[in-house]
């Protein structure tokens, strides 16, 4: 894990600030951009299992940056660690409001718990990228033990992406017999999942 | 293509499990859902979000643009001490404005007002008189004749002082 408090990188951030807490829009973005990645594969993500979700949290968290970048006072830490407190509570605002959106929101983050290995910093929420390598092979063993055509159904919608009629095609079934497939392949995946998070936790 | 009560895999699934399917479908589209069977959305965000975590540097960008374009950043705040300062310093400034100029404006008025009351000659006893004779109701000839003497005397006064 990288040392955001490393007097260097804070040096570094401390120039930054000073000149976008003055109004400079180019160190706003060079700020944004030193962290909007992190902010989103870290906390948003995980806490939202949805990439538009994630996205807009992820504006909406720059959007309360920008307001409240002048009163910020470093303090001897890194400014993400602010950043990272603002979007967690972002997340937690969308989940509350979920109820009237009617997002299906999901955090990952709980899910990928138990099967995580090495300690989460619990204060800042962060699911760290060396985690999710760990957590991407775990889902692989689950992915292994499916029937080939489940897991097919699986790797077509999520990891490459595709619609659901891609799918069928892909797959030479109708558009309501993909949409049952893929129900009872999820489900047969997060059966796997669970057996392997039991056997996981200590 | 439309689905067929003959269709194998769709023959096993019950109504219960085709409307779960068509919820599921709904919520991972990104659509309102809120009764899509839970332990399937989670699932399919588990395999979405461990597979691909990272945000694409193209989103980052459209991200950025956009706040950039919809917001400016705020200005440095002063410190409250030097903001209070400031505030007291106007404040004290308008009071000092209000005593040291308004005021002297209003008296060189009225002593431009006195100076030009004396330069004007005063009316004649026979002006005077006719004018008290006119206020009893009596016809006097002579009030015309004296008022018009006495215009005269005064705008030959002004006409001297605007000059």
């Amino acid at each position: 894990m990288e040392d955001l408090n490393d007097k260097e990188h804070l040096r570094w951030e401390e120039k930054i600030l000073r000149r976008a807490q003055a109004g400079d829009r180019e160190a706003f973005a060079e700020l944004y951009r030193a962290y909007a990645g992190k902010i989103y594969a870290r906390i948003l993500l995980p806490q939202l299992g949805q990439r538009s979700a994630a996205e807009d949290a992820l504006a909406e968290t720059f959007r309360s940056v920008l307001t409240r970048l002048a009163s910020f006072e470093p303090r001897g830490s890194s400014v993400y660690f602010w950043i990272a407190r603002i979007a967690a509570n972002k997340a937690t605002d969308m989940h509350r409001a979920s109820g009237v959106t009617g997002r299906v929101l999901v955090n990952v983050r709980a899910l990928l718990l138990p099967t995580l290995e090495g300690p989460l910093e619990p204060e800042q929420a962060l699911v760290e990228k060396e985690q999710f390598e760990s957590a991407n092979e775990r889902v692989a063993e689950c992915l292994a033990t499916l029937n080939p055509r489940y897991r097919t159904a699986l790797e077509l919608r999520f990891f490459e992406g595709r619609s659901r009629e891609s799918c069928a095609e892909a797959l030479s079934v109708k558009l309501g017999t993909f949409d049952v497939l893929l129900l009872r392949a999820l489900r047969a995946f997060r059966a796997q999942w669970d057996t392997v998070s039991r056997d996981s936790t200590p | 293509m439309t689905d067929t009560p003959d269709d194998p895999e769709l023959a096993a699934a019950d109504t219960e499990e085709l409307e779960a399917a068509r919820l599921l479908a709904l919520a991972l589209d990104g659509r309102s859902s809120p009764q899509a069977p839970r332990e399937a959305v989670e699932a399919a965000a588990l395999l979405r979000t461990v597979h691909q975590p990272e945000l694409g540097d193209e989103r980052a960008e459209a991200i950025l643009s956009q706040l950039l374009s919809e917001a400016k950043p705020q200005r440095q705040r002063l410190p409250r001490s030097v903001g209070w300062s400031l505030l007291w310093a106007s404040l004290s400034l308008g009071a000092l404005l209000l005593v040291f100029l308004r005021e002297p404006q209003g008296n060189s008025e009225q002593r431009d007002l006195e100076a030009l009351r004396a330069q004007l000659p005063p009316p004649s006893v026979a002006l005077i008189e006719a004018q008290a004779a006119r206020l009893q109701g009596v016809d006097s000839a002579g009030y015309e004749q004296e008022l018009l003497a006495y215009r005269k005397q005064v705008m030959s006064s002004l006409r001297g002082a605007g000059q």
